[in-house]
């Protein structure tokens, strides 16, 4: 570190770090903030030093093993496994954005692990570019301290230029830590940035977001627009590239290591075909599969904690069956998606006894299903109550049915006991409506549909609402309702237009 | 322009159309000088509110009639906001808590520690308390009944609390038994009759005797309901004739064609339609007792007698338990579920019987 005597004033904010040190201090530290300066190094050069830092790294000492996720992160374009269209898009963004000065931020989203940030960050190194990103500070925080820290983050991330370097005109402020005050108050997040994108002397922008639900929140509509924001989408790494991708990092892997044999293209198809195109978690079971099944002892531990006992005995010493086990251990694991699981339910699949008929055990264990919605036991009975009934025939089992519903209802209203009696309630639901369908309906699937319990008590609120501001002198909205507003219809009182409209909506009713 | 039913409003305690023995009852305990919290109980259209607007302005005097609306805010211990509106005058404050939902107890002990701590200002006026008029009691949660139970007591120096509910019965007995409770019965037959042949005589309306006849029957007793309908009447069609169409309110029909549908056919591919429908009444406002009763009623018409005892069990069943749950629907559908089976049956044996 030969500047270290220099510091720059605004260090407190972010940290100073070239590539090289990143790469070394990220494994353990990555939430530090930090301000890439990208070289430009040949692809010899790179892979020069990338062989010497697997040297360092595997000479030494075993337990300290770097993620191959960022061990053989892409530096270059060409060595990205994305779609070359959609690194055209960010590249052309990148390209044109210095000259317009109207366009001044970009939103990519796409699932996790599906390259966003590593393509940001090779086609800035192919262009020359640095970018300087904002990390949500630590510790405990007042959120108008932390609102001020960011408003001062993005003056000077993207007014001043950095000492080290020297350089400030071809800097990208990238945003990918939303600061956790603005997912609360979105309006606070549109005012500021707004405001910051005024000035037309300002670096760009880029905001990396994987949850659809917090851009919808911060980004609407009439937003995008006033920003002029483009928008890039990626997708979910496809299943060939991913493969490919895999490939390469073994055959690199092995160059150093020869203490694990090369899984099979089978194995490899397991794989990527377990992480839905997360490119990141496919690498991390990889590793973890790989060298876990292999020498190293640090990786028993988990899988002894798994709860399944059959595979846990037929665990076998043979590298060759490493992988595809220890994949489907990860597997189990893995949360199947709301859907899969209501599903579970609504169809429930069995097994028939062979010796007598009448018993059966299920295919998927009601218990399991009741796990994995402890924390949102309504979410669940919600939807099952708004589905249950298409698939019933018989008019006594959806009796039956609806009686579990509302017992189950009745346990969860409870709110003193709601630690215990959630897990009862969910059961109830679960295992009643996996029971009592004795005739399901012959058609296989039909769609779900949304819960209208939350709308109509919305709905319900609104009606009551303009109520209010129809008659403000009401006191009794129930007794209004009921006697005073459907009369008031017939009256033919002097209204305007617009009160007359919602005295129309408090009476009309849906056949 | 106000409607009759507010212009007629009886504002006086001895001007009380019926009940009038309970009217002096009511006139004898402001004039002794105990005043206790008081629980009007009684159907809906009944007066519970014309009388104790009656009662205060026996206690206050035409003070009370100046009346002020506010909004309160009150804020709960998750920072959330609830705006209330309360309307007032010097001596009395009233609200209706249970429009704050789940945080109905916030808002009852924030109000009435918020009046009860001030005295009365007017030291020289003829009471030392204020009075708390809270209306729809019944449909407060449990917790907020509690906390109203504990204030009570606690204020009871500065302030009388007259509660307003439809029926005791989701009243818990705690604040039961700290008021005294005044039933006011629904208006009979004749006295609804009475009522409207005043109120016609005084606007000028010459009112059939039959159809005022008719109106009282429809109006299910209420009185409130019977003035509005024959207010109708007359904007529909003037002069009042005798077979004039008396118009009933858009819910009551759509209920009736609800239960219908459920008597066409009892599947459960009808339940989800009855379903939706379900929804819409609750989308509009209309209470879940009313809901269940008024299905009921309709639903029982073509029973005979063993199956309406069972029907009405049924009803009451998960009338009852809806009151321990939280989400209404679950409730009226598993009734409706319960009911199409039980019909079915009924339907089968009936039909099996015949051959």
């Amino acid at each position: 570190m030969e500047w270290s005597w220099i510091m720059p004033s605004f260090s407190k904010q972010f940290g100073m770090k070239t590539v090289d040190e990143d790469e070394d201090a990220n494994f353990d530290n990555r939430k530090r903030a930090r301000l890439s300066v990208e070289e430009e190094e040949t692809k010899h050069e790179q892979t020069v030093k990338c062989t010497e830092k697997k040297a360092n790294n595997f000479g030494g000492d075993r337990g300290i093993q770097k993620l191959w996720c960022d061990k053989y992160k892409p530096k270059n374009v060409d060595d990205l496994v994305i779609n070359r269209k959609k690194v055209l898009e960010v590249e052309n963004w990148l390209k044109c954005v210095w000259r317009n000065p109207h366009c001044k931020t970009l939103l990519i989203t796409g699932p996790p692990g599906s390259g966003k940030l590593c393509t940001l960050t090779a086609v800035c190194r192919s262009l020359g570019f640095s970018y300087i990103e904002w990390t949500n500070p630590l510790g405990i925080t007042k959120d108008s301290s932390q609102e001020l820290k960011f408003q001062e983050f993005l003056l000077q991330a993207s007014k001043y230029s950095s000492l080290i370097t020297g350089e400030s005109d071809k800097r990208i402020v990238l945003i990918k830590d939303i600061p956790s005050f603005l997912l609360e108050n979105p309006s606070v997040f549109h005012e500021i940035i707004i405001k910051h994108t005024r000035p037309k002397n300002i670096s760009p922008i880029v905001f990396i977001i994987s949850c659809v639900d917090v851009v919808r929140d911060l980004f609407p509509d009439d937003v995008k627009f006033q920003l002029n924001l483009a928008s890039i989408n990626f997708n979910p790494v496809t299943e060939t590239a991913m493969v490919k991708a895999l490939e390469k990092v073994v055959s690199l892997e092995r160059k150093i290591d020869r203490s694990f044999s090369v899984p099979s293209k089978d194995e490899m198809l397991d794989v990527s075909r377990t992480c839905d195109g997360d490119l990141r978690s496919a690498l991390l079971k990889l590793q973890f599969g790989l060298e876990g099944g292999g020498n190293s002892d640090v990786f028993k531990i988990p899988m002894l904690d798994s709860n399944n006992k059959r595979t846990r005995i037929k665990k076998t010493t043979s590298k060759k069956h490493g992988v595809k086990q220890i994949v489907s251990e990860i597997d189990k694991d893995k949360k199947l998606d709301f859907f899969h699981l209501v599903g579970r339910v609504l169809y429930p699949k069995k097994e028939v006894n062979s010796n007598d008929p009448k018993k059966f055990t299920f295919v998927h264990s009601p218990g399991e299903i009741v796990d994995s919605f402890l924390t949102e036991p309504n979410k669940l009975v919600n939807i099952l109550h708004e589905n249950y009934l298409e698939r019933f025939t018989n008019i006594k089992d959806v009796c039956s049915a609806s009686e579990l519903l509302e017992n189950s209802d009745i346990l969860l209203s409870d709110y003193s006991g709601r630690d215990t009696l959630t897990e009862y309630a969910l059961s109830v639901t679960v295992r009643g409506l996996m029971t009592t369908n004795n005739h399901p309906t012959e058609t296989k699937w039909k769609p779900l549909s949304k819960s209208r319990i939350y709308t109509t008590e919305c709905n319900k609120k609104q009606n009551i609402n303009n109520l209010r501001t129809l008659f403000p002198n009401v006191q009794s909205a129930d007794d209004a309702l009921l006697d005073v507003v459907p009369y008031l219809s017939k009256l033919n009182l002097d209204l305007p237009p617009e009160k007359q409209a919602i005295l129309k909506s408090l009476i009309t009713y849906n056949n | 322009m106000s409607l009759w039913v507010d212009k007629y409003r009886p504002t006086n305690l001895s001007k009380l159309d019926y009940h009038k023995t309970q009217a002096a009852y009511l006139k004898n305990l402001v004039q002794q000088g105990d005043f206790p919290h008081l629980l009007f109980y009684g159907p809906s259209g009944a007066g519970k509110k014309t009388r104790i607007m009656a009662l205060l302005r026996e206690l206050y005097g035409s003070g009370v009639e100046r009346l002020r609306m506010e909004h309160m805010n009150f804020q709960t211990p998750s920072n959330k906001k609830i705006e209330i509106m309360t309307v007032s005058s010097n001596y009395h404050i009233e609200v209706n808590p249970s429009d704050a939902g789940i945080y109905d107890r916030i808002v009852i002990m924030d109000l009435i520690k918020g009046a009860a701590q001030t005295h009365q200002l007017d030291a020289s006026g003829q009471r030392d308390f204020k009075v708390i008029l809270l209306t729809e009691v019944d449909r407060l949660t449990k917790d907020a009944q509690h906390a109203l139970r504990r204030t009570m007591e606690k204020y009871v120096q500065t302030c009388r609390l007259i509660l307003c509910a439809n029926s005791t019965s989701q009243v818990i007995p705690a604040i039961r038994s700290r008021c005294l409770g005044v039933r006011v019965p629904a208006p009979t037959h004749a006295e609804i009759i009475a009522v409207l042949q005043n109120v016609c005589k005084k606007e000028g309306v010459p009112l059939p005797d039959e159809l005022a006849d008719r109106i009282a029957v429809k109006c299910n007793r209420n009185l409130r309901r019977a003035i509005l309908m024959c207010e109708a009447c007359k904007v529909q069609q003037f002069p009042l004739t005798k077979e004039q169409e008396i118009a009933e309110p858009d819910w009551q029909v759509y209920l009736r064609d609800t239960a219908s549908l459920v008597l066409q056919e009892q599947t459960p591919k009808k339940l989800l339609e009855v379903r939706t429908r379900l929804y819409e009444l609750i989308v509009h406002g209309i209470p879940t007792d009313i809901i269940f009763k008024g299905l009921l009623k309709e639903l029982i018409k073509n029973c005979d007698l063993q199956l309406k005892t069972a029907v009405i069990e049924l009803a009451a069943t998960h009338e009852h338990r809806l009151h321990r749950g939280s989400k209404v629907i679950f409730y009226l559908e598993s009734f409706i579920a319960k009911f199409m089976a039980l019909y079915l049956q009924f339907m089968e044996d009936t039909i099996g019987g015949m051959f």
